[in-house]
């Protein structure tokens, strides 16, 4: 039996596979590399940090939906000096085995990115940087930062002389056009997109008539958002010229393909690694099963490869 | 590529799943390796059926282990679809088990241990009895419920020690609430240790009649779970800590699902809880 190809070039980055783990649904990769040696992976995305520690929104947090889950954690994090201090130099080994360790930056200010953004990069510490800009809220203001393509442009613009690795900016599905967000975080000077983060949501108990979640209202992912997420994957990879990390509901070898069809180079797992902490290298094995199984020798032969009708 | 923890998803068989009362089944399980390993307060998280209905798995705690046996049994109510659907399931079928999971009661101190539970909350303490008992130390045990047929397993509690019980209707025990017994029994007696399980009004005044007594109190709380790993910081809750809120939220799956009882918020203050910020996305 052959071998089959899975290194990837992600943009400027090499990748010996192109599966990564995704910010939220894998700490700072210290519970799980209890379970299996994370070098078997393309990469890890760490947990969002912000510019001061958050504690995060009240219980419940979590809820589980048809395919589905939606949580409310609110980037709860030790913040970004602590995570440079206790969090990352931890992860530094993975490196030198070709695992990308890529870090996340939520904020709630221009500043608030721009200050976590360059403490990041400057700490020497990550491949590269995730900018989460699906947060709701600016700071006195109604905007968000996901969903206006002028605020998207200029968040992305604001941090991207401050960071010397290479910029991903992961897109929210929350909005009419996601094609000209894209387009926006391109113009601000992303280096990729990756997409998509969570689809707002709710949930109910109709005995005590409460929304489930504390927060009311939560991030949908899993199984659920695949086919909404694939289609955004393929108009965002037929309208912009950045390579994509395709997101959502990622749960087998066969879904990785679908993304890379559709238009991505890179591809997420997320809530399953909540489903099942293996869940991420039995992807991978999946991936080069399903190669050798089509008999396709490099899985970047596959990387945009859908037939259109 | 497997490390050591991988050994935690096993695979075990059904020994038998039977009604107890009402909406409330025990489960037996042949699962050896997790019976070798757990201690008491741990818990597992159970995959009621295969594939993604529902997707995520279920946290029972350990109503009781035997290594010798290679057996476990869980206490579970059906609150939702996926216990629902565990009832369902019959003698001889594989179920998919991960754990044990959390840290468990600590037991290292206490000759006297006084164990409350109250309701579903009666369940993880049998295991903890049966280790005190093992151990060749004293347990006195506290059981609350609704009505009488939700006290559950009081014959194997009773076995190992002293046992009161109250209900909320009379129909079992005395009419009052368990903290009640607890407290007539202090009058008199002391108690080194106590371990809690039961709904968070419970816990929350025997808290504060810990806390006043001087007692060391362990709490075992329940929060809905995502992961078990600690990964997905999903099933929060609030402990205290040196931080500018007073407080930290601590992971009920990897950090507990025991806390001593005098870290323990069971409400925080509304500035704080107050939505603000980033409330949703990838968190």
């Amino acid at each position: 039996m052959g071998k089959a190809r899975l290194g990837v070039q992600f943009g400027p980055l090499k990748l010996k596979n192109p599966i990564l783990t995704m910010s939220g649904t894998f700490g700072f990769g210290q519970e799980l590399g209890e379970y299996y040696d994370l070098s078997v992976l393309g990469g890890i995305i760490v947990k969002a940090v912000t510019a001061k520690p958050r504690i995060g929104n009240p219980p419940p947090r979590i809820a589980e939906t048809a395919g589905g889950i939606l949580n409310a954690i609110g980037i709860q994090n030790p913040g970004v000096d602590a995570a440079i201090a206790e969090e990352l130099p931890p992860l530094q080994g993975l490196r030198k085995e070709g695992t990308l360790v890529i870090g996340s930056v939520s904020g709630h200010s221009f500043e608030d990115y721009n200050i976590t953004t360059k403490k990041l990069s400057d700490s020497g510490l990550v491949d590269a940087i995730e900018l989460n800009i699906s947060c709701p809220n600016l700071k006195g203001g109604g905007l968000t930062f996901g969903t206006d393509p002028a605020t998207v442009k200029k968040v992305v613009a604001g941090v991207r002389p401050l960071c010397d690795v290479p910029l991903i900016v992961k897109l929210s599905p929350n909005v009419t056009d996601i094609v000209e967000i894209a387009r926006s975080a391109g113009a601000g000077g992303a280096d990729m997109l990756s997409l998509i983060n969570t689809l707002t949501g709710m949930a109910i108990d109709a005995v005590t008539r409460r929304p489930i979640l504390g927060n009311v209202t939560g991030g949908l992912s899993g199984p659920a958002v695949k086919p909404v997420a694939l289609r955004m994957v393929h108009e965002v990879s037929q309208a912009v010229d950045l390579p994509i990390l395709g997101i959502g509901g990622v749960i087998s070898g066969v879904d990785v393909v679908e993304y890379l069809l559709a238009g991505a180079t890179a591809v997420g797992v997320g809530t399953a690694n909540i489903l099942d902490p293996l869940a991420a290298p039995r992807i991978v094995g999946e991936l080069e099963e399903f190669l050798l199984r089509e008999k396709i020798e490099s899985v970047e032969e596959l990387i945009g490869g859908l037939l259109l009708p | 590529m497997l490390r050591e923890n991988a050994g935690k998803l096993q695979v075990a068989s059904i020994v038998k799943n039977e009604p107890l009362a009402h909406d409330v089944y025990h489960i037996t399980l042949s699962a050896p390796k997790l019976a070798a390993d757990a201690r008491p307060g741990q818990f597992v998280m159970v995959k009621v059926a295969p594939g993604l209905e529902p997707a995520l798995r279920r946290p029972f705690s350990l109503h009781r282990f035997d290594g010798e046996a290679g057996q476990v049994e869980f206490i579970y109510q059906v609150v939702g679809r996926g216990t629902d659907i565990l009832t369902n399931r019959v003698a001889g079928e594989e179920i998919e088990l991960f754990g044990p999971l959390g840290n468990g009661f600590c037991l290292e101190k206490g000759s006297r241990i006084g164990l409350v539970g109250g309701g579903m909350g009666i369940a993880p303490l049998l295991a903890a009895a049966e280790e005190i008992s093992r151990l060749g130390r004293e347990v006195v045990t506290f059981l609350g419920a609704k009505t009488g047929d939700y006290l559950l397993t009081t014959k194997d509690f009773a076995a190992l020690g002293p046992l009161y019980l109250t209900t909320d209707d009379g129909s079992a025990g005395d009419k009052a609430l368990v903290t009640k017994p607890l407290l007539d029994y202090l009058e008199n007696k002391k108690l080194d240790l106590i371990l809690a399980c039961g709904p968070t009004p419970m816990l929350r005044a025997l808290s504060k009649l810990a806390n006043e007594g001087g007692i060391p109190t362990q709490l075992s709380l329940e929060e809905r779970m995502g992961c078990g790993t600690g990964v997905c910081l999903g099933c929060a809750t609030a402990i205290r800590a040196d931080t500018p809120e007073g407080y930290t939220y601590k992971r009920v799956c990897h950090d507990g699902p025991v806390f001593w009882a005098r870290d323990v918020l069971f409400s925080v203050p509304d500035k704080i809880t107050a939505k603000g910020g980033c409330d949703h996305g990838q968190g």
